[in-house]
């Protein structure tokens, strides 16, 4: 448990740890332990008081990623998604929205997904965003028509909002992309339920399919055409917050290998594992990993909060969210990998804990950027290169 | 302005461009540190698209790195030498 404010939440992560092998078994969504969350008042905890929150930061926000994901990597996953769109939302939205959306949320327990990827990493021109956006959006009388693709939605069954990026044809700038807050009740939005992934299957993080939606322009997130200039607070939270889940996910394979070592005998021997010198080079490698990860996140929240109150984001800081993102993917998936080896072949048992902890922490570097993109911007950036024309030569 | 040398419209409009990509109104100094002014990875993308466009001509590849684009005097070099 890491301290947060004064809030334990350790009989849920107990709780959820309890429920995970149903809910992997069946690939269930893990709608009860959301309920937990709002029972708890947990849903708006990085909003203001006033919508029943408690103003946390990127920091607090990613200790409490930590801790939910360590008893539940897909609730965790789910959530991650829903703080940092409300965090990073919310200092964009206008009072009017805030009022409609973050009181709904606060008082019927609705959830908000990810923003679309706007897959723009290396689009040069108008022409290549129009043609790496999956979603378009035309302006029509009072509001929008959005037509396209949402891809792997996680929370698909439960959230409620679910905020994009979308091409506009001819609007005047850099990117020609407009934000919109869209829900998904809204006419001609369809949810395809192909989600069948071994990694994070209780996410349900399926495809939804916009036709010809009508949203009106009340919605609309930041100015038309810089959808992306006016959301650049939500890469820094998604980044962290998506950090702070596999992280979890690594504490969750130490704490249980740590007990483990302790009660389990090897045969020969009839000894603990944990007086084996191998197993304690393991506990140490995967300490070791644990903390400097963790120290890797929260340095990196604590000057995503302090950017977010001087309102500037440099690309030192964008790099090092890069940074943080790639290190704790690796570091995660090193310690799932090291407690697997204490554990043996048992780890590796179909409803095991670790055999679930080793399918869901392999997600981590496919999380956009992917691992071979990440390093791609961050080699560019730190070379400085301009990336107008070929990205190889 | 005046101390920057080159010729003056060329001068200008590159100053025009770079106020228009990093948003801003103030003059720029000859010297002055653009990447301090905000000149970064997104911003040096369209500033290198506006410059060809202005002066249909192309930058090679070698040559899209941001500390040739870090000074007014850097850029006019490149793009008198391009002109010429």
């Amino acid at each position: 448990m890491i301290a947060n404010k004064d809030i334990n939440i350790d009989h849920l992560v107990k709780r959820f740890l309890d429920r995970f092998q149903e809910h992997d078994n069946l690939s269930q969504f893990p709608h009860i332990n959301l309920n937990d969350i709002v029972a708890e008042k947990l849903h708006t905890i990085n909003l203001s008081e006033h919508y029943g929150g408690r103003n946390f930061g990127l920091e607090e926000t990613c200790n409490l990623l930590i801790d939910i994901a360590s008893g539940c990597s897909s609730t965790g996953l789910v959530l991650a998604m829903h703080y940092y769109s409300l965090g990073g939302l919310n200092n964009i939205l206008t009072e009017s929205q805030k009022t409609e959306v973050f009181k709904d949320i606060q008082v019927n327990g609705e959830f908000i997904a990810s923003i679309s990827d706007p897959n723009i990493l290396f689009a040069r021109t108008k022409d290549d965003v129009k043609q790496v956006t999956d979603i378009k959006i035309d302006k029509t009388e009072g509001g929008y028509i959005v037509n396209g693709i949402k891809k792997s939605v996680s929370g698909s069954p439960r959230i409620k909002y679910l905020p994009i990026y979308g091409f506009q044809e001819g609007v005047r700038s850099r990117y020609g992309i407009t934000a919109l807050l869209t829900t998904v009740n809204e006419k001609g939005i369809s949810i395809d339920n192909s989600w069948s992934y071994s990694g994070m299957k209780s996410t349900m993080s399926n495809n939804i399919y916009f036709k010809d939606v009508f949203i009106p322009e009340s919605r609309i997130i930041g100015r038309e055409g810089f959808g992306i200039e006016d959301t650049q607070e939500l890469i820094y939270w998604f980044r962290l917050a998506l950090t702070a889940v596999y992280q979890g996910i690594a504490l969750c394979a130490y704490n249980y290998i740590r007990g483990l070592a302790k009660v389990k005998k090897e045969k020969l021997s009839n000894h603990q594992l944990a007086f084996f010198p191998g197993v304690q080079r393991n506990i140490a490698d995967m300490k070791i990993k644990l903390e400097t990860s963790y120290s890797q996140i929260m340095r990196c929240a604590q000057l995503v909060d302090q950017s977010i109150i001087n309102g500037a984001f440099t690309d030192e800081l964008y790099k090092l969210t890069l940074i943080t993102k790639q290190y704790v993917s690796e570091a995660a998936n090193q310690v799932v990998w090291l407690a697997m080896q204490v554990e043996g072949m048992q780890s590796l048992n179909q409803g095991k804990l670790l055999e679930k902890l080793f399918r869901d922490v392999r997600a981590a570097t496919f999380h956009p950027p992917n691992e071979d993109l990440l390093k791609e911007v961050l080699a560019k950036k730190e070379l400085g290169i301009i990336s107008v024309k070929k990205r190889w030569l | 302005m005046n101390s920057i040398k080159g010729d003056s419209s060329t001068v200008q409009t590159i100053i025009n461009t770079l106020q228009q990509v990093l948003m801003i109104e103030e003059s720029i100094d000859q010297h002055q540190d653009l990447i301090g002014l905000g000149l970064d990875s997104m911003a040096s993308v369209e500033l290198v698209l506006e410059l060809e466009t202005a002066f249909d001509i192309a930058f090679q590849d070698d040559e899209l790195l941001l500390e040739n684009f870090s000074t007014v005097e850097r850029i006019v070099s490149m793009v008198e030498s391009k002109l010429n």
